[in-house]
Order: structure tokens, then sequence, then C-alpha cells
């Protein structure tokens, strides 16, 4: 099977070899770790993240989520409310 | 019937369609010919395919269990000027009623489910023995035992403070208020037990049998489409199996530990992904044919509306529309004003992108406005990596600041709610504050969640009458109709439909079958894969160069701190009067 390029080189200039786009692609999935396991973690020397981190960590709760339907506490916080204000204290 | 669409291109965008111009003419043909249409197909099928599944599983019992909740909770209320026990143990049995209890349910999670959480060894993503998971479960045990036992006492004391309340005939306010202090405590233990419990439930997995069949099952899902649109199906799925593992390998990324504490998701690292391999070794030709970024989002899209059910709207009264349904579209309008009359934004859809990503509910926003307004992927793409900074800066620095300046909860959860982009997010900030917070917070953005249908649909309209036109033109209304991006249609169907079926149910039973079952159960897994394909597709087919074409002079950025300041200073002024100034009461029952 053909490799083709999706557009023009991303580096600027000429088409660059096999071996910088090799290269290229290699340093991505290098920075990539590095920002999981080395860069990230790093943030949880600042006191606030640490704290936050934990507790996402702790309780469960998905902070990636994008929609409520994704997220089990928006039922349960509806629920509640829903109950809360139709009764009366 | 319909548009004739004539794909042009805008710009430059690696081979892939950026923008759609109709022409003005309409074929009956274009029901099965247009990928816009067969977004609504196949949406409207998995629609269905939910419904017959979940419809006739409602949890055994449910009505009996929800009327005696009900009157539980009733009877309690006439008797205690607070929420007693009794009143939260109705409530809990009322929310334990899910059809995703179902044993079909739990079928349908493992065959669809994404890669699992880990931590260093990405290998657990996809694989765990049966002994290691439950040598991890077993090592949950003590810390569940002692959140046990404090529940327990927490639970004693809470009964006993009632009792003390009550032997007083509920007239002593210091046994009152002393008793909610008990219960309230008694909750917190109680969740704390609940996510300690979760944690001792250990069971082996092996996912790659089920990922496999899930990428046969929707490649030649989608390829149905793509044949009857004149493509090669054989073509599209091939490329599709690339596409499909990628999206895997977004969700494995996603599912580390440390990137989910940060609130990183699948829609960053598939693009991420994606942007890698078009921009470094390239995105391989055999791949193309399944880069199909709008079809994929379509799909979704409809799937999405669903989701949005106008009856929730409610659910916190009328502050929360003041919230998030009077501050949003202001701040929305705004914005967009702003970067056209001030910053001089040169990209209407890029503005219209990021004011509604910012000002809503981040990228489920983005996608939907984007996809209504027409916006090119790199526009999609600069949208969604905004919101999706700023939204782990602020899920860190909101609560501490309202816990720094000693800010009411409820005001604080609103606040959150109303100004952070991802639902996830914000459920997290919130309860990091307290449950009242979680509360109002998860519940302000759900509001603003259902907010999408309506600006996708109203963003839709005003692009096709006002924006893609020459300027002084009058468009009529069948050319209107014409440009009208008509998967919206499907978006806008399945939520009112959806509306009508859960509001026909009522809330609580509706709350169990289709939040809890069609939705939750079926609809939003789906969706989430379709978004995440769509994702990767735009990685595939984005060059690094385009993308810092819309990045010039950081205007972009200029106009989300900006719009978002607005939408900071807002929102806090309209919680503050609603909630504390025009209906204190909802605020004391919360």
């Amino acid at each position: 099977m053909t490799t083709s390029y999706t557009a023009a080189s991303p580096f600027g200039g000429g088409e660059p070899s096999a071996a910088a786009r090799w290269a290229a692609l290699g340093l991505s999935l290098f920075a990539l770790w590095a920002f999981i396991f080395v860069i990230a973690p790093g943030f949880r020397q600042i006191e606030s993240v640490n704290t936050m981190a934990q507790y996402v960590e702790d309780s469960g709760i998905d902070a990636t989520a994008l929609y409520y339907t994704e997220v089990e506490e928006t039922g349960d916080a509806e629920n509640y409310l829903r109950s809360a204000l139709n009764t009366r204290p | 019937m319909d548009s004739n669409q004539e794909n042009e291109v805008r710009g430059t965008g690696g081979g892939q369609t950026d923008v759609v111009i109709d022409s003005g003419k309409g074929k009956i043909s274009d029901l099965w010919k247009k990928e816009d249409y067969w977004a609504i197909w196949l949406g409207i099928v998995l629609i269905v395919i939910g419904l017959i599944i979940y419809m006739p599983r409602a949890p055994e019992g449910m009505k009996d269990k929800i009327g005696k909740a009900n009157a539980t909770m009733k009877a309690q209320s006439d008797m205690a000027p607070f929420k007693t026990v009794e009143w939260y143990k109705a409530n809990d049995a009322k929310k334990k009623l899910k059809a995703t209890d179902a044993s079909i349910a739990k079928k349908i999670k493992t065959w669809t489910s994404k890669p699992h959480g880990w931590k260093s060894n990405p290998v657990e993503a996809f694989v765990k023995s049966d002994a290691a998971a439950k040598a991890k479960a077993e090592k949950a045990v003590p810390k569940y035992e002692k959140a046990a036992a404090a529940e327990k006492e927490a639970l004693s004391a809470a009964m006993a403070a009632q009792a003390r309340a009550q032997a007083a005939g509920f007239n002593d306010e210091a046994l009152n208020n002393g008793a909610k202090d008990s219960i309230g405590k008694w909750r917190s233990a109680r969740n704390k037990a609940s996510k300690a419990k979760s944690k001792t439930k250990g069971k082996g997995y092996n996912q790659i049998g089920y990922l496999i069949g899930l990428c046969l099952f929707m490649g030649i899902f989608f390829s149905i489409g793509m044949a009857v649109m004149g493509h090669s199906p054989g073509k599209f799925i091939v490329g599709f199996i690339f596409v499909f593992a990628f999206a895997v390998l977004a969700y494995l990324f996603a599912g580390q530990a440390t990137m989910k504490q940060y609130g990183i998701g699948y829609a960053a690292w598939a693009i991420l992904l994606g942007l890698i391999i078009s921009n470094t070794v390239g995105t391989p030709k055999w791949v193309m044919p399944a880069v199909q970024v709008e079809y994929y989002i379509k799909t979704g899209l409809v799937l999405l509306g669903a989701e949005i059910l106008f009856g929730k709207i409610l659910t916190i009264g009328i502050p929360g529309i003041f919230v998030a349904w009077v501050v949003t579209p202001i701040v929305l309008i705004t914005t967009y004003w702003f970067g056209q009359n001030i910053i001089k934004m040169p990209s209407k859809t890029l503005n219209i992108t990021i004011s509604a990503d910012m000002s809503v509910c981040g990228v489920s926003a983005a996608i939907a406005t984007a996809a209504a307004c027409r916006a090119k992927k790199e526009e999609l793409t600069l949208a969604v990596g905004l919101s999706l900074v700023f939204t782990s800066i602020m899920m860190i620095v909101m609560p501490a600041v309202i816990k720094a300046v000693g800010m009411d909860h409820v005001l604080g959860g609103a606040w959150m709610g109303g100004t952070i982009d991802a639902t996830g997010a914000v459920a997290a900030a919130g309860a990091f504050l307290s449950d009242r917070a979680l509360y109002v917070a998860a519940t302000v953005k759900m509001i603003q969640n259902v907010l999408i249908g309506v600006i996708a649909f109203g963003v839709a309209v005003y692009w096709c009458a006002r924006v893609d036109c020459v300027p002084g033109q009058r468009v009529s209304a069948m050319e209107i109709w014409y440009r009208f991006p008509k998967f919206v249609l499907g978006f806008i169907g399945a939520s009112i439909v959806f509306s009508l079926i859960y509001s026909s149910m009522g809330n609580d039973a509706g709350y169990a079958v289709i939040d809890h079952g069609v939705l939750r159960g079926w609809t939003r897994i789906m969706r989430g894969w379709f978004f995440c394909l769509a994702f990767v597709s735009i990685g595939l087919a984005t060059n690094f160069r385009e993308l810092g074409k819309y990045f010039k002079g950081g205007k972009p950025l200029i106009l989300y701190i900006c719009g978002q300041s607005l939408n900071l200073v807002l929102t806090l002024v309209m919680a503050y009067i609603m909630f504390f100034k025009v209906f204190p009461e909802i605020t004391a029952r919360i």
C-alpha cells in the first residue's frame, strides 16, 4: 500500500525525507510520553492542583466528560433537586 | 424537496471538503445521496434500537416504588422542617431505579466499552486477569470497611439527633439545626462509603475481542451509507479500521490516571494523535476514504439531539433558567459581536464556534455550532483546544477562589455551572466544595447543555439567511430551506421526540427508563465513539501550518478570554440576584 501526505509539509520549505518524518514521529511520541509521565504529574507540585487531582481520583468523577449524560453525578443532582424543591423544607 | 449540495472547497483542507455551499436546487434522490440525510437515517436507526431495547425494560415495580418513595418524602416533609433520614432513604430508593441495571444493558456496556482506566501499564486498559482485578479490589477493602463503619456511626448520630428534634415537636430551632447538620454529615459519610465500595468489586476483562467486534459493527454500519452515496464500502472499511484504532488510542490516553485527573479527555487526544500522524509520516492514502469528519459528527449530533430534553430546564426553577438560558445567549451574542467589531476576527465561523464553545458548554457546543455554520475543521480544532485548556485551569482555580472568599456554595455552584465549559469538570469542581455546590453546579450545566439545541438551530438559520449570502441580498424562505444543513432537522427532531416521551412518562419514570436507559445505556455510548472518530479524522486531515494561520495574532485567545471574563461577571451577578435576592426560598431548600 502506498503512503501519501495529506497536505504540504508542516515543516516548511521542501518535502522532508522519510527519515526526517519518522524521526519527527518518534520525537512526537516521546513528547507525549514525557507529558503524560513527567510534565503533567509535575504540576502536582502545586498544592491546589494536587488537591484537586487527588480529589478527582478518589471521588471517581469523570472530569473528562463532555455532556451531562456522561456524568453520573448530574443524575443524582437532578434527582435530589427535583425532590428537594417539590417538597416543603 | 431538498438542497442539491454542491461541494466547494473554501480554503485548504488537505483534500477534505471544508465548506458546503448549496446551489438552491433539491432532488428526491438527496434523501439517499446526501451525507446530511444519511446522518439522520443512521441516527434514527440507532435511536429506534435503543427504544426497542429499553422501553419494555422498566425496572420491576417501578411505578409502585416511585409512588411509595414520593409518598414517604411528602409525609416526611410535612412532618419536619428539614430533610429527614427517611426522606433521604426514600430518595435514594427512587434514584436506584434504572433501566441500565437490566442484564442486556450490562451486555451492551461490555460490547461497546472504551478501554479501561490505567496508571502506568497501558495493557491494563485492555486486559486484566481475574486474579489481578481481585488483588486490586482486595486492597480497597480496608478503606471501604473504614468508610462503612464511619457511615454507620454517622447514621446513628443522625437518627439520634433527629429523634431529639422530633421529641421537641420540631419546635426547637437549635435541635432542628443540630439534626440537619448530623444528617448532612451522614450523607457525606454515605457518599464516601459508596465510592469506596465501588472499588472493592474486581472482575477481570479482555476488551480486545469486543473492540474488534465494535470496529466491524461500526465499519459496516457507516459503510452502508457510503455505498449508497456512491463510495466503495470495501475501501471505506479498510480505512475505517485505521481510524477506529486511533479512536481506541485516544480513549486509551484519556483513560490514563493523570490525564483523567486533569480532565484531558478523548477529544484532545483524538485530534492530537491524528495531527501527529498526518504531520509526520503522513496519513496513508488508503485511510482517506474513512476520514469522514462530517459524516461521523452529524450522525453523532442526531444522537446528541435525543439527549437534549427540554423538560430538564425547570429542574432548579426560574433561577436556573436565568443563569443558564438568559446569561448564556447574552454572552454568546456579545462575544460574537465583540469578535466581529472590536477584535475583527477574520472568520465568522471561527468567531461563532469559539463564542458558543466558551459560553455554552465547551466541546459539545463547539461541535454542534461548527456543524450548523459549516465551520472548517481547523476552526473546530482551535475552539476545542481553547476550551480544554481553560476547562482544566478553571476546574482547579474556581473552587479554590470560592473557598478562599467564603462564597456560599449554592452561589459558587451556580457560578461554576454557568462558566466552566465541560460538564465533567463542573461536577468535579462542584463536588470538591460540597454536595450543595455539586447539585447546583451540575444542574445549571445540564440546563445549559440543553441550550445547545436552540443555539445550533439558531446559528444554522442565521447562517443561511444572513451570513452565507451577498451583503444586502434578501434570502427567500425557500432558499433558506435549500441551504439549511438538513442533519439539524434530525438533531432537533430527536430532541423534540425524546422531550415529549420524557415528559409524557413523568420525571421519575423518564429518569429511570429514558435518561438511565435509552440515553445513558445506548445513544450516548455510540455518540461518544462517533465524535471520537470525527476528531481522529480531523487530526488526520489537518496540517499544522494551516492550523497556525487561524491563530494569527492570538485573536482566538483574546476572544475566548474576553468572552469568558464577561461570562464570569454576568453569571456571578445573575446567580447572586436570582438565588439570594429574588428566590431565596429556593436556595434555602437546596
